[in-house]
């Protein structure tokens, strides 16, 4: 649909060139991200393309692994923290409330 | 001495085979290259890389720039697509346990091979190439119908058409004309491919050929539709025949992989046999696919994808990888539906079937129908048999309209 809009579209494409293909991280430090962004978004094809391209980078099984691990639990901690907050959040507004009473 | 690791090259993938897994056992490097790879292959490949494999000059290109950094000791595929080019790339690297590219083309396209078997004595039939419909008719006028039409360099049964009147005939040459590409996207052949109806029973041999020595594993029976020639519905292994009989088709196909030049790999020869005429339908360079290498394996013990490799690595017949003979029979029935329809089956029961090694459907109770299978190994021909009906009947498949 950017694609609507030539002007915006152009400025989109030397945006995402850049990002890509300059830039100060390795191509290493690139495929790194781009593994962590397929799991995290649970994007299967982009999983493919990122394993295939980060193989050939010489990362390893174990460091794939290890990603994956990363970003499994930053997703855990989200989802644990979910419930403290909700907890926690309770509990303070319950404290609050009956200080202000 | 070589510094870098030994690595094995392997070119595209038939699905479920393990080819990378089979490399990876060996103890090599994986340089996997195909036009697109699944997950799993990727993380167990060493080096998995995508890339247009009907690119001949940019796949050895990328396998040149891998010798920078690994020692290649051969190139694998169990694809026939690929076996040309693995041929040349095995060529390029300057490897000595390969295919020939000539060979392989030999095998690989079957205009090539008609001829090659013709020229050097081993089988006289009638067929002829032809671009048009409108030839195709001044040609058929010297054979008699059924005649088979099909492209000279495709596979799997693809556009392969029995013709039992001109109209047939014309609508054949017409439908693969109007096709530019095989079933992998290679510039079809534009010479299709006439020839004689190959009456007889059908088999196919399965050898290999190390240092000009050709070594017959094992002859596989095959069970086809009669409505459809080119429908297989099972296999057995070994083939119920006489002495002599086996004696005709050793004899044959040897000659055959030494006219062809086969050298240096394993085969998959299919022939035919109507009473004392034998005729080659195609030869293959590689292993047998519709897991015949299952049933091969459970009653000789050679496994052919692992012979295959290490034929490749160097190996010779006498020191090959052997596993436990597992039955004297063993045969691989497919589940094919005679219409299209939602599929229904009981798989309640069949489990208790010891003589079944292995099912797989390819299908769900309820969703439209797909080719399925099961292996049984049993101690007989007729113990195969009975338990091959006996599970038919249990599965009770059912095939309704959609």
């Amino acid at each position: 649909m950017i694609g609507l809009n030539s002007d915006i579209n152009d400025l989109f494409s030397a945006f995402v060139k850049n990002a890509l293909y300059e830039g100060k991280l390795s191509d290493r430090d690139k495929a790194i991200v781009q593994l962590a962004l397929s799991y995290a978004f649970e994007d299967i094809e982009g999983l493919r393309e990122a394993i295939v391209d980060a193989k050939q980078l010489g990362i390893t099984n174990q460091e794939i692994g290890h990603i994956c691990a990363l970003v499994i639990v930053s997703r855990g901690q989200r989802i644990a923290n979910l419930g403290q907050v909700s907890y926690s959040f309770g509990w303070k507004e319950s404290s609050q409330s009956s200080c202000c009473k | 001495m070589n510094e870098k690791p030994q690595a094995v090259v392997v070119i595209g993938t038939r699905e479920h085979e393990g080819e990378v897994e089979l490399v990876r056992a060996l103890g090599y490097r994986v340089l996997l290259l195909n036009t697109k790879i699944n997950i799993e292959d990727a993380l167990v490949a060493d080096v998995p890389v995508e890339l247009d494999l009907n690119d001949e000059t940019l796949v050895i290109s990328k396998v040149i720039d891998l010798t920078n950094h690994y020692y290649i000791k051969a190139v694998f595929t169990l694809n026939e697509y690929r076996v040309p080019l693995s041929a040349r790339i095995a060529e390029t690297l300057g490897l000595q346990r390969t295919i020939s590219y000539e060979a392989a083309q030999n095998c690989r396209n079957k205009k090539l091979t008609r001829r090659t078997l013709m020229r050097n004595g081993i089988q006289a039939m009638k067929f002829a190439t032809v671009k048009t419909p409108a030839e195709a008719l001044d040609v058929i006028a010297d054979m008699d119908l059924p005649v088979v039409v099909k492209p000279a360099n495709d596979a799997g049964s693809h556009l392969v058409y029995r013709c039992d009147t001109l109209q047939e005939v014309w609508e054949a040459v017409e439908a693969i004309a109007q096709t530019p590409y095989n079933w992998v996207g290679q510039n079809r052949d534009p010479e299709i491919l006439i020839e004689e109806y190959l009456v007889g029973k059908e088999y196919s041999v399965e050898a290999c050929t190390i240092q000009g020595e050709t070594h017959i594993l094992a002859i596989t029976e095959k069970e086809t539709t009669t409505t459809n020639v080119s429908v297989e519905i099972g296999h057995t292994v070994p083939a119920i025949l006489e002495e002599e009989q086996v004696s005709s088709i050793h004899d044959l196909v040897k000659k055959a992989l030494r006219a062809l030049g086969v050298d240096n790999c394993v085969t998959h020869t299919e022939i035919k046999l109507d009473g004392n005429s034998l005729r080659i339908v195609e030869v293959n360079a590689r292993p047998a696919g519709d897991k015949i290498p299952l049933l091969v394996r459970a009653v000789t013990g050679y496994d052919l994808r692992e012979l295959a490799l290490h034929i490749a690595l160097g190996g010779q017949f006498e020191n090959a990888p052997r596993h436990e003979v597992l039955a004297p029979v063993a045969a691989i029935r497919f589940l094919i539906a005679d219409k299209h329809g939602v599929v229904s089956y009981d798989s309640r029961g069949v489990l208790e079937f010891e003589e079944m090694k292995y099912i797989e459907f390819f299908t769900k109770n309820g969703y439209v129908v797909k080719k399925s299978y099961f292996v049984v190994f049993g101690k007989n021909r007729d113990h195969v048999e009975t338990v091959n009906r006996k599970i038919l009947s249990k599965l009770n498949l059912r095939i309704s309209d959609i």
